[in-house]
C-alpha cells in the first residue's frame, strides 16, 4: 500500500506550482514553436488559414493566462453550482416517492380503514 | 472469404449463455468479444476486400437492406465498442445472472448493428432493440427505483423511436431512398436541415442525451445493476455520436448544444450525492464536446470528436468499474454515506484516479489525445463562447472527479463503522486493469489512433489540414504546459477556497428537467385511472341499460308500449292533481301489466300482415320519392 504523506504532497504541489509557471512564462516569451520538421508543410489557403490561427484570441496571449482562468473559472464554477444551483434544486431523497399520487391515495385509504 | 458481421456474434453467440455454467460460461463470455475482435482485425486488414465494404444486402418488400456498410468511420467505433466490450465482459464474467448477460450481449449486439448499417430501416431496427435490451440492465437491480427508473427510460426511448420512425418515413417520401451513412442529412448551401432531419435528429438527440433531452441518462443509470451501468455508459450515448457525425456533421446548432451540454453537465455532477449519478451527469458533460466538434464541422473538430469518443469512453468506463466496486464493497455510491475507503480499497482508488487523470486531459492520459482538439477547433473557428463553456467544463471535470470524489469517497473521514469493504475480485480488477493500461497506452501513443481517424475525417469534414498540423505534435511544448498549469491553479479553487461547502455531505437529490414528466405524467395517469375511467363506466352502464331496454321492449312491442303510455298517464294525472281513485286504478292496471309482460304475442292473421308490410313500403317508397 502506498503511504500518502500530506506534507510531503503539499511541498510537491507547490514545487510542481512554481516549476510549471517557470514553464509557462519559458513557453510564452521564448514562442516554444513546435520543430518544423515534424508539420507537414502548407501552402496558399493552409498556410493564411494557419497564420490566422495563431493569432486566436486576444486574451490567449496573455501570460499565464490558463493559470488563472483555471483558478476563477474553477471558483466561479463551484460556487455558482454548489452555494447557486444546489439550494434551488435539492431535495429530499425521497421526493418523487412523497409527491407520489398512488402512494397518497393508498395512505388515505390506509388511515380511514384504521378510523 | 465470407465477411461476418461482428454484431451477429454477440446477437446469436449470447443464446447458448444460459446453457453454460460456472467457469465454461465464464470464458464463454470473454470468448465472444475476442471473436468479434479478430472479425474486426481481418477487416481492418482488407481480409474481406478494400474499404469501404457493402455487403450482407436483403431483399425487403421493395428495398434491399444494407447490414454491413463498413468504411473507416463504422471501423473505428466498432474498435471502440468491442475493445470496451471486451473489458467489460472481464470485470462482469462473475456475475451469475445468466440473463443479464444475454441482455448485454443483445445490447452491444445491436448497437454494432447501429455501426455497420447502410440503410434507414436497418438502423430503426437495431436502434430499437438497442433500447429494448439495455432496459433489462436497469430492471435486473430489481429494485422499485430501477422498476420506475426503467419504465421512464423505455417511454422516452420509445419516443425517440417514434420520432425516428418518422424521420425515416419522411425520408423516404422525400427522395425514394432508404440508403443511410453515405451523405449528410444538412443542406451543404444553406447549412439547415429538412423536417426528416429534423425528425431523425431529434432521436438521435434522445440517445445522445442532449438538453433538454437528457434527463432520461441521469434518472436511469445509477439505478443498474453494478456491471449493467458499466455497460450502459458506453453504447447508447457513443452510438447516438456517431449517428450524429455521420448525419449531421457541420450543423451549426449542434456546437451552441454541445458547450451548453458540457456545462450543464458539470454543473449537476458536482453537486449529486451519488457517484455513479455524478458519472451520469459527467457523461452528459462529456457528451458535449463531441457534440459541439460535431457542429464545429472541421477537420480539428471532427477528429477530436470522434478521437474523444474512443479516449473518454474508456476512461468513464473505468471509472463506473470503480464506482461499481466501491457500490458492491459496501453496499452504497452515496458520498454522504462513504469516506476513508483508501485504507480498504487502495487498488480501486488508483484505478479511479488513473480514469480521473484520464478523463480531466493530464497529459500522457488518453483524454490529453482528443478533448484539446474540441476546444482547440473553437478557438480555429472563433467562436469565444462555445470555447469559454467549453474551457470551463474542463476546469470543472477536473475539480468534480480528480479532486472532490476521490477526496470525499477515499479520504475526509474515517470510514463509518457499519461500511466493512475491501477491493473487487479478480476479474473486476483485471477488467479496470485493462482499461488503465489502454488509457495510458493511447495517450503514450496517439499516432495509430490518429492514423485511423484521419480517412474519416476526410470524408466527413471540412478544413482536414486543421487536423493534420493538430496531430503531427500533439505534445507540443505550449500544449503540455499549459494544461499542467490549468489543472494546478484549478486545485486551489476547490482546496482553498470553496472545500468547506462541499463537506456539508447531505443526502439529497438535486431536481431536474424530468420533473417535469414524472410529476405531470403522475397527473396523467391519475387523470386516466379517475376522471377518464369513471366516465368510461358511465358510458358503458348506460350503453347496457339502453341496450336491455330495447330487449325489454322487443320482447312484445305492442304491450311495452301500453306500459309505457300507462306509465305517462299517471305521471301527467299525478302532475294535474286529478282524483287519488282514477289515479290508483291506473296504478293497480299498470301493476298488473308490468307482472305479466310481454304476455303472449298479438297474433295477426296472414292479410293484416300482409297490410302491414305493403304499408311499411308504401311508406318507405313515398320518403325514397321524396328525396329523404
Amino acid at each position: 500500500m502506498v503511504a500518502i504523506d500530506s506534507k510531503t504532497l503539499m511541498k510537491l504541489y507547490y514545487l510542481a506550482l512554481v516549476a510549471v509557471v517557470i514553464a509557462g512564462l519559458a513557453v510564452h516569451f521564448m514562442g516554444a514553436a513546435p520543430e518544423a520538421a515534424e508539420v507537414p508543410e502548407m501552402h496558399g489557403e493552409e498556410a493564411a488559414h494557419e497564420a490566422a490561427q495563431e493569432e486566436g484570441f486576444w486574451w490567449l496571449e496573455i501570460p499565464l493566462f490558463a493559470a488563472g482562468f483555471a483558478f476563477v473559472g474553477g471558483v466561479i464554477l463551484l460556487a455558482l453550482s454548489k452555494l447557486g444551483v444546489y439550494p434551488l434544486i435539492k431535495v429530499s431523497e425521497d421526493y418523487y416517492e412523497r409527491h407520489s399520487i398512488k402512494k397518497r391515495e393508498e395512505q388515505e385509504k390506509e388511515a380511514g380503514g384504521e378510523q | 472469404m465470407v465477411w461476418i458481421h461482428p454484431g451477429f456474434i454477440y446477437l446469436f453467440g449470447c443464446l447458448l449463455i444460459p446453457l453454460l455454467k460456472g467457469k465454461i460460461r465464464q470464458a464463454y463470455v470473454i470468448l465472444l468479444p475476442i471473436l468479434a475482435l479478430i472479425d474486426l482485425a481481418l477487416m481492418a486488414l482488407g481480409v474481406f476486400g478494400e474499404l469501404p465494404l457493402e455487403t450482407w444486402r436483403i431483399p425487403f418488400l421493395k428495398y434491399t437492406l444494407m447490414l454491413g456498410h463498413v468504411d473507416n468511420l463504422s471501423l473505428f467505433f466498432g474498435f471502440l465498442f468491442i475493445i470496451v466490450s471486451l473489458a467489460m465482459f472481464v470485470y462482469a464474467s462473475h456475475v451469475k445472472e445468466e440473463w443479464q448477460h444475454v441482455s448485454a450481449f443483445l445490447y452491444i449486439g445491436s448497437t454494432l448493428g447501429v455501426v455497420f448499417a447502410g440503410d434507414l430501416f436497418t438502423l430503426l431496427f437495431f436502434w430499437e432493440v438497442m433500447a429494448w435490451a439495455s432496459l433489462f440492465l436497469i430492471w435486473y437491480r430489481k429494485t422499485e427505483a430501477a422498476w420506475g427508473a426503467g419504465f421512464r427510460y423505455i417511454m422516452v426511448h420509445s419516443f425517440g423511436g417514434i420520432c425516428l420512425f418518422a424521420g425515416v418515413v419522411l425520408q423516404l417520401k422525400a427522395t425514394g431512398s432508404i440508403a443511410w451513412g453515405f451523405s449528410s442529412l444538412v443542406d451543404p448551401a444553406t447549412h439547415g436541415i429538412e423536417l426528416p432531419g429534423i425528425m431523425i435528429l431529434i432521436a438521435f438527440m434522445i440517445n445522445g442525451a442532449v438538453p433538454p433531452l437528457h434527463a432520461w441518462l441521469s434518472d436511469a443509470y445509477p439505478e443498474a445493476t453494478v456491471t449493467g451501468t458499466v455497460f450502459l455508459n458506453a453504447f447508447t450515448t457513443k452510438s447516438a455520436i456517431y449517428v450524429l457525425l455521420r448525419g449531421f456533421t457541420g450543423f451549426e446548432a449542434l456546437m451552441w448544444l454541445g458547450a451548453i451540454m458540457a456545462v450543464y453537465g458539470i454543473i449537476y455532477a458536482l453537486i449529486v450525492n451519488d457517484i455513479r449519478r455524478v458519472l451520469a451527469y459527467h457523461i452528459i458533460s462529456q457528451g458535449g464536446y463531441m457534440v459541439a466538434g460535431i457542429g464545429i464541422g472541421t477537420g480539428l473538430a471532427v477528429g477530436g470528436a470522434i478521437a474523444h469518443a474512443l479516449c473518454y469512453t474508456m476512461c468513464k468506463t473505468l471509472l463506473f468499474m470503480s464506482a461499481g466496486a466501491v457500490l458492491a464493497a459496501t453496499g452504497t455510491a452515496k458520498m454522504s454515506d462513504l469516506g476513508g475507503l483508501y485504507k480498504s480499497m487502495p487498488k480501486t482508488f488508483w484505478m479511479w484516479m488513473i480514469g480521473a487523470a484520464s478523463i480531466s486531459g493530464f497529459p500522457l492520459f488518453s483524454v490529453f489525445v482528443s478533448k484539446p482538439l474540441i476546444i482547440e477547433s473553437a478557438v480555429f473557428a472563433n467562436q469565444p463562447w462555445p470555447w469559454l463553456l467549453l474551457e470551463i467544463a474542463s476546469v470543472g471535470t477536473f475539480l468534480c472527479l480528480a479532486v472532490k470524489i476521490p477526496y470525499l469517497t477515499f479520504f475526509e473521514r474515517d470510514t463509518p463503522k457499519e461500511i466493512k469493504a475491501q477491493d473487487p475480485p479478480v476479474n473486476m480488477m483485471v477488467g479496470m486493469g485493462i482499461l488503465a493500461v489502454l488509457c495510458i497506452a493511447v495517450a503514450v501513443f496517439p499516432g495509430p489512433m490518429y492514423h485511423m481517424i484521419l480517412p474519416a475525417v476526410e470524408g466527413l469534414a471540412s478544413e482536414i489540414h486543421t487536423f493534420e498540423h493538430y496531430i503531427a505534435n500533439p505534445y507540443a511544448p505550449k500544449i503540455v504546459v499549459e494544461l499542467s498549469m490549468f489543472f494546478l491553479f484549478a486545485f486551489p479553487a476547490f482546496w482553498w477556497v470553496l472545500r468547506e461547502p462541499f463537506t456539508h455531505r447531505e443526502p439529497k437529490m438535486a431536481l431536474d428537467l424530468d420533473w417535469f414528466y414524472r410529476i405531470s405524467g403522475q397527473w396523467f395517469i391519475w387523470f386516466c385511472e379517475k376522471p377518464v375511467l369513471s366516465f368510461a363506466k358511465f358510458v358503458d352502464r348506460l350503453t347496457l341499460k339502453i341496450a336491455s331496454y330495447f330487449v325489454w321492449f322487443g320482447r312484445n312491442p305492442a304491450e311495452a308500449l301500453r306500459i309505457k303510455g300507462l306509465d305517462l298517464r299517471i305521471q301527467l294525472e299525478k302532475n294535474l292533481d286529478v282524483t287519488s281513485d282514477y289515479v290508483r286504478s291506473y296504478e293497480s292496471g299498470l301493476e298488473g301489466a308490468r307482472q305479466r309482460y310481454p304476455r303472449e304475442l298479438p297474433r295477426l292473421s296472414l292479410g293484416a300482415s300482409l297490410l302491414l308490410i305493403l304499408l311499411f313500403l308504401v311508406v318507405y317508397v313515398i320518403l325514397y320519392l321524396a328525396g329523404y
